[in-house]
């Protein structure tokens, strides 16, 4: 007779419970469903690591504010970014949202906000643009230029074959890095999934999600920001 | 009388997404009001013949004999007017089924009506499920035929909640993930290895344990829509779920 190891009942040879036992499923729905992992900061981050982990599709809204049609363009650790039409306007948007939204963690909600601050601060052909802030129903956004060309992340296998393009590419992410720093903006993330490319392959610099404005901070020179990523490195 | 409008029990927060109680089906049925009665009284009859059969059984009938009887049982059930004679107005879906089966084992059967068998607007294919062992009567036959009701029915509905968390799991996640971590709806908690499940998923231990919580929410959140849907009253959820403890303890 085959018994449950845990509570002893005598189980089903062919259960009908995929092999759970009843008593034990059962004591379970009685139970506090436990902690939920760690919490506090970053607790978010690791349901965004597992939904992105088990390939869970994000899905789309209809309807945001002025914007419609949202469908989900890429997650990323602390937001989800879509591509949506802005009504007023007739054009075509890329929407940033916190993405767990009003139950956002503090310090994750400065660091949103914090980034829509810096790169509203930047006006340079090399860096995406921010159209505007804001808040629906208590669901904080910003909204930005679509940049449609996937990021740098995607186009590095073609650029290590054609290092002129590449070499070029760096040269204008470069400036644009240069003049955010004119401007006191450290972006302090630059990698290839921050970097998006056009139609045209011209590269733009997104996500100040952790960027500083350097007063006090350590000045870290552009050469070691940009070189000190092995990608961007030259192949010898 | 018990309610037919089952709008308690469906403005309850977190009782959510179900359209209507066994008995509002049921009643519905009874009254040949609504077209789709039929259809959601075969769905309900598919959920819950297994602990019919396990009682028709223990009362002492063969295999094909408690078959016949159940089938035919349930398509009385939902003939129009259902079963005479029984007392509805006994709160719980479990109890009526009981009493009616009962009624029907002791009288109707007795009359010597099983000619008219096979009318009924219903075919429930119970070889298949026999087949499948959903059906597998030997474990029980320790028990009272009351008992083995019983813990088949606790059975019945901890897995119809069981299959809308695997549907819903199903819907936005892989749905092979999802027997990595049934395990874990089980008390007592810790005796599967969580470090195990996360390296297999390929994620790390909180992100595991934070999804481990959402899953016992949900499942116990689905659980109880379950009971709420054979009992009368929602106010009778948790003393339900009691009763189903016990017939699940030897
Ligand atoms: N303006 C945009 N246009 C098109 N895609 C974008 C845009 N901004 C971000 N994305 C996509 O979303 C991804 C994550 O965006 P990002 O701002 O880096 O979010 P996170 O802070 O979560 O890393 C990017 O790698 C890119 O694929
Ligand atoms: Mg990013
Ligand atoms: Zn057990």
């Amino acid at each position: 007779m085959n018994r449950c190891p845990k509570c002893a009942l005598v189980l089903s040879s062919a259960s009908s419970l995929e092999g759970l036992c009843p008593r034990c499923l059962l004591l379970g729905t009685l139970a506090d469903p436990g902690e939920e992992g760690q919490s506090g900061p970053g607790g978010e981050l690791e349901v965004a690591a597992v939904e992105a982990a088990l390939g869970i599709p994000l899905p789309g809204i209809e309807d945001f504010g002025d914007f419609r049609d949202l469908r989900p363009l890429a997650r990323g650790g602390m937001g989800i970014v879509y591509r949506a039409r802005q009504v007023s306007l007739n054009r075509q948007v890329a929407l940033k949202m916190i993405r767990s939204g009003r139950l956002a963690h503090e310090t994750d909600l400065r660091r949103f906000r914090s980034e829509a601050e810096a790169a509203a601060l930047l006006d340079h052909p090399n860096i995406v643009p921010i159209y505007e802030v804001g808040d629906h129903h208590g669901m904080p956004y910003f909204s930005m230029k679509l940049i449609e060309g996937g990021s740098l992340a995607s186009h590095l296998p073609r650029l290590r074959s054609d290092l002129r393009a590449g070499v070029g590419l760096l040269m204008r992410v470069a400036r644009a890095i240069h003049y955010a720093h004119e401007r006191g903006v450290l972006h302090r993330d630059l990698k290839p999934g921050n970097i998006l490319i056009d139609a045209q392959g011209e590269p733009h610099v997104t996500d100040f999600g952790l960027a500083k404005l350097a007063t006090q901070e350590t000045q870290v020179t552009l050469s070691a920001v940009i070189l000190g990523t092995p990608a961007y490195m030259s192949p010898e | 009388m018990p309610d037919p409008n089952p709008s308690p029990i469906e403005s309850r927060p977190g009782a959510g997404a179900f359209a209507s109680t066994q008995w509002s089906v049921i009643l519905r049925a009874g009254e040949g009001s609504s077209p789709d009665a039929g259809e959601a009284l075969e769905a309900l009859c598919r959920t819950y013949w297994p602990p019919l059969y396990a009682y028709v059984r223990r009362r002492g009938h063969a295999v094909h004999e408690a078959q016949d009887l159940v089938q035919e049982f349930l398509s009385r059930l939902l003939g129009q007017g259902g079963l005479h004679g029984v007392d509805r107005e006994k709160g719980r879906f479990r109890s009526f089924l009981l009493a009616s089966m009962n009624h029907f084992l002791t009288n109707e059967w007795h009359r010597g009506q099983r000619q008219k068998r096979g009318g009924g607007r219903i075919h429930l294919s119970l070889d298949q499920a026999l087949e499948e062992g959903v059906a597998d009567v030997e474990p029980v036959t320790q028990f009272t035929p009351e008992k083995a009701f019983e813990r088949r029915w606790a059975e019945t509905v901890l897995r119809s909640a069981l299959e809308r968390l695997r549907s819903e799991w199903g819907e936005r996640y892989q749905a092979r993930h999802f027997d990595d971590l049934k395990g874990f709806l089980l008390e007592p908690r810790g005796a599967v290895p969580l470090a195990e499940v996360a390296s297999r998923l390929g994620i790390t231990e909180p992100a595991l344990k934070s999804i481990v919580h959402r899953l016992r929410k949900r499942y116990g959140e689905l659980f109880r829509q379950e009971v709420a849907r054979t009992v009368g009253d929602p106010a009778e959820v948790e003393e339900e779920i009691r009763q189903l403890l016990a017939a699940l303890s030897e």
